[in-house]
């Protein structure tokens, strides 16, 4: 309603500048700057500001012509006075970006589906990742953490295409775009990492504009909620009060005041956090998911970001610790199978202590089946994605890892 | 027509009037009368702005307020739940009733029934609070920031303005901002275009305080009373993140030394003995005299893992200034060993009296540790006073004292546990320290809205010669002094 009000004011400015010229072809023009002003908007990173600068400009123009008519003997000195303070008042517009703007349908592709994570609406947002078939950061990292919800992240790691292991946590930076940075912290919240989901929530805070928004706000409540610092939360939550959209969401989580749904939401939550303290580095992955493992061995999504973290970073030695530690009484599915194979194979361990592992028969056989054909075809790539491109054996030999 | 604008004229000022309500069938009530900022019972200056105040009550649609001195009352009746006081009424009032006890009567209107609540005091005392305070502006992360600012606040009123702005600084991080006496200030700018801006005498200059023999540029710092000279530490900083609960973010050192730079000479004075490699120095400041260091000190164990047995002692060391010399022997004023716990940030009072410290249960990061309470040593009788009328069961830390040695601002994240605000204390004559007060605000819900933390509160008697502007243009376009 904001944008309308605003480009309608942009229309009027435009039509009372050049009607006195144009007569009733002043309409074609207001058309074309309401349509060219519409444009620009589309582009995130222009600011309504820049349509409320040119409003202003429009309107000095308007009270400049309107002094000169009158006098351009006084009207001309007052024009200048007018002029310099409309400068002073409206900047001179915003200029710097392009002077047109078109629809982003891959961002809003993206927006939809980080939207539909928010709300928490699976369906909708699986049905848009399955549409989806442009592999993105954000895309494969909603993907991975679907999937990692489901208990099925080791079996369909390799069914899409993963860039590189920072699609398992995204990293953020100044330069990190707008929905990146308010996403980072939702694979933490998932995993019980509060400390980690609460850094990313805070870093999504600081690169966000005007370093405030009300997601990362909710989110903090979440998380100081969970951690029992009721005060904290109540801090956010009073914040969350005042706006129109999350008042009532902030009223059932006021400490005291619970929703009944809210109260079997955080002993949930609560079930999965660290009763233990250890301190490590933001950047250190492993260090935290080992931590939440060592707290919770029945945390099946740290496990699985654990051992899949390994798999990306193609650490199988990190891997097969993490593996024995936490796993050795699975039996290894899907990539977790194809992985203790490479270590096993480069160990050359006998067929004897292979079957230890248990690992299925038809994946030992398609071991068998890739490695003669790496041999034959030269470790051909080509070759080999067409049969094994869903293997891990695929992604250990050919993906590039940026270190 | 004069007629019809007088009548116009008292129209409007009874149409405001009847907008104003006033307290009708007042009822006593015992409940409890919850405000912020907490306020109850607070001894202030007679120069500080408008302790303007909300109430937290449900319901309160309406309050009237009374703050009733020797002399004369002030009297607020608002709409909603904030009591805001004009500072045009304020000031002349707290200034007439300095030394006097004001005693505020709270009616609030809940649910149409109009409710006094039990009255609470303010103590004016006639010992000024130095009118000036600075601090950053940053987002309770720490080890990353994006949009940094060094602000000075007035505490008489409520202006406010910015010292040093990082987007004018492309961006890089700025340490806090520390004064000496006479006016001398100085904070440092990180990056290849940065260095210390040193403000001495309204000069400004930007110095590289970093020599090959240091293992970083200089961090802590605190000035001698001749303003000559400054003492650091230099450290090798790693943050990192705890795993339970609400602990956070720990910050120590893996490397820490003192340093002392010569401003005139443009030359670093160190010692080996504060260079030991087996032990960490940290947060170094001088007496009253300028004739001791007093500085945290901490024998080197395995990081992170034994951040638990992380404890820094209180130590003491000479300083000969006319011979440029560190001491030869160090003192132990407070033993982390037999104390349990672990000191940050002595800062000593103008006067030479006292020595305030935070004590913590480990480490060189208080800021997160809930348990980091502030305490105060008598340097005349070394009796220790741990300042419970102070104290919350919330970090406070990283004091400054007033110039006339009677009050002290520090850091506290009391109140909603994540976001550190200012508050100030009040030192009397017997050494006996009051129950402080927060940084007033115009509006009193401002700490609530504000989601940044006021990090390392910095008294001084004088508003800065400087601005942001000054320091963009020394950053842009002076080159870093080197020191020898």
């Amino acid at each position: 309603m904001i944008m309308a009000v605003v480009l309608v004011s942009w229309g009027v400015v435009v039509y009372k500048l050049s009607f006195p010229y144009l007569g009733r072809w002043a309409w074609f023009v207001v058309i074309l700057a309401v349509i060219w002003e519409t444009g620009k908007e589309c582009g995130l990173n222009y600011p309504l500001s820049g349509t409320i600068s040119l409003i202003g400009i429009g309107l000095v123009c308007l009270l400049c012509r309107f002094f000169i008519r009158k006098s351009l003997k006084w009207g001309g000195p007052i024009s200048v006075f007018v002029i310099s303070l409309g400068y002073w008042l409206w900047g001179y517009g915003n200029w710097s970006s392009s002077w047109y703007n078109t629809p982003d349908l891959r961002r809003e592709k993206m927006l939809a589906i980080d939207s539909e994570f928010y709300f928490g609406h699976w369906q909708k947002a699986q049905k848009l990742l399955d549409e989806d078939n442009q592999a993105s950061l954000l895309s494969t990292y909603y993907r991975n953490l679907y999937n990692a919800q489901r208990n099925q992240l080791p079996d369909k790691l390799m069914s899409y295409s993963q860039p590189l292991s920072q699609v398992l946590f995204l990293p953020i930076s100044p330069s990190s775009n707008y929905i990146m940075i308010y996403a980072a912290n939702e694979a933490w919240f998932a995993i019980g990492d509060m400390t980690m989901a609460e850094h990313a929530a805070i870093l999504g805070m600081i690169f966000s504009p005007y370093q405030k928004g009300t997601r990362p706000i909710k989110r903090l409540a979440e998380i100081n909620l969970i951690n029992g610092d009721d005060a904290a939360a109540l801090k956010y939550l009073r914040l969350l009060q005042k706006t129109l959209c999350y008042k009532r969401w902030a009223e059932r989580r006021i400490p005291g005041n619970l929703s009944p749904d809210v109260q079997q939401w955080l002993k949930r939550k609560r079930e999965l956090i660290s009763q233990t303290d250890t301190l490590r580095l933001s950047t250190d992955v492993s260090a935290s998911l080992i931590h939440l493992l060592n707290n919770n061995r029945d945390n099946f999504m740290a496990r699985d970001y654990l051992l899949c973290f390994d798999l990306l970073n193609k650490d199988i030695a990190s891997f097969v610790d993490h593996y024995q530690e936490f796993a050795k009484n699975m039996v290894p599915s899907g990539i977790y199978a194809e992985a203790l194979l490479i270590y096993l194979a480069e160990k050359k361990t006998s067929a004897e202590e292979i079957k230890e592992w248990k690992i299925s028969p038809f994946i030992l056989n398609e071991f068998k089946n890739y490695s003669k054909l790496y041999q034959t075809s030269n470790g051909n790539a080509g070759l080999l994605k067409a049969t094994f491109g869903n293997t891990y054996w695929y992604y250990f030999h050919n993906a590039l890892i940026e270190r | 027509m004069r007629v019809f604008n007088i009548t116009i004229f008292f129209c409007a000022l009874v149409i405001i009037q009847a907008c104003t309500p006033s307290p009708k069938n007042v009822r006593l009530t015992n409940d409890l009368l919850v405000i912020y900022p907490e306020y109850k019972d607070v001894t202030i200056p007679f120069n500080v702005a408008p302790l303007n105040f909300l109430i937290r009550n449900e319901g309160v649609d309406a309050v009237s307020v009374e703050v009733k001195g020797v002399s004369t009352c002030l009297q607020v009746n608002a709409k909603g739940n904030k009591a805001v006081f004009s500072q045009k009424d304020w000031t002349p009032f707290i200034a007439k009733e300095r030394g006097h006890k004001l005693v505020i009567k709270v009616i609030a209107r809940i649910n149409g029934e109009w409710l006094q609540y039990r009255s609470f005091t303010w103590q004016v005392v006639a010992d000024r609070l130095d009118a000036y305070v600075s601090y950053r502006l940053i987002e309770p992360g720490y080890e990353v920031w994006n949009k940094l600012q060094l602000r000075e606040r007035c505490i008489e009123n409520f202006d406010e303005r910015v010292l040093a702005d990082n987007s004018q600084t492309n961006g890089q991080c700025m340490n806090c901002h520390i004064h000496g006496k006479g006016n001398s200030s100085m904070f440092h700018i990180r990056g290849s275009k940065g260095g210390t801006l040193l403000n001495r005498h309204g000069k400004l200059r930007k110095l590289m305080l970093k020599t090959s023999q240091m293992n970083s540029a200089a961090v802590y710092g605190d000035f001698h009373p001749d303003g000559r000279y400054a003492v650091f530490s230099t450290n090798t900083i790693i943050p990192a993140l705890h795993a339970q609960g609400n602990h956070r973010l720990e910050v120590y050192d893996t490397v820490s030394d003192l340093v002392i730079a010569d401003f005139d000479r443009n030359k670093m004075i160190t010692s080996p003995l504060l260079a030991d490699s087996l032990t960490l120095e940290t947060f170094p400041t001088f007496s009253a005299d300028g004739k001791w260091v007093f500085y945290c000190s901490a024998p080197l164990v395995d990081l992170p893992s034994n951040i638990n047995e992380l404890r820094y002692s209180l130590c003491r060391v000479a300083f000969e200034a006319e011979q440029q010399k560190w001491g030869s022997r160090v003192d132990t004023l407070w033993n982390a060993r037999l104390m349990q716990g672990s000191v940050c940030h002595p800062k000593a009072s103008p006067d030479g009296r006292y020595l305030l410290f935070t004590v913590a249960r480990c480490g060189t990061f208080p800021i997160w540790h809930r348990e980091t309470d502030l305490q105060l040593l008598d340097l005349l009788t070394g009796k220790i006073d741990k300042l419970e009328r102070v104290n919350s069961n919330r970090s406070e830390t990283y004091h400054s004292w007033s110039s006339n040695s009677r009050w002290f601002a520090f850091a506290s994240k009391r109140g909603d546990g994540q976001y550190g605000r200012v508050y100030f204390a009040y030192v009397d004559e017997m050494g006996q320290v009051h129950k402080p007060f927060v940084l007033p605000q115009k509006d009193p819900e401002m700490d609530d809205l504000n989601l940044k933390s006021y990090n390392i509160p910095d008294l001084s008697a004088m508003p800065m010669p400087f601005d942001s502007h000054d320091v963009k243009r020394v950053y842009d376009e002076v080159v870093a002094e080197k020191f020898k």
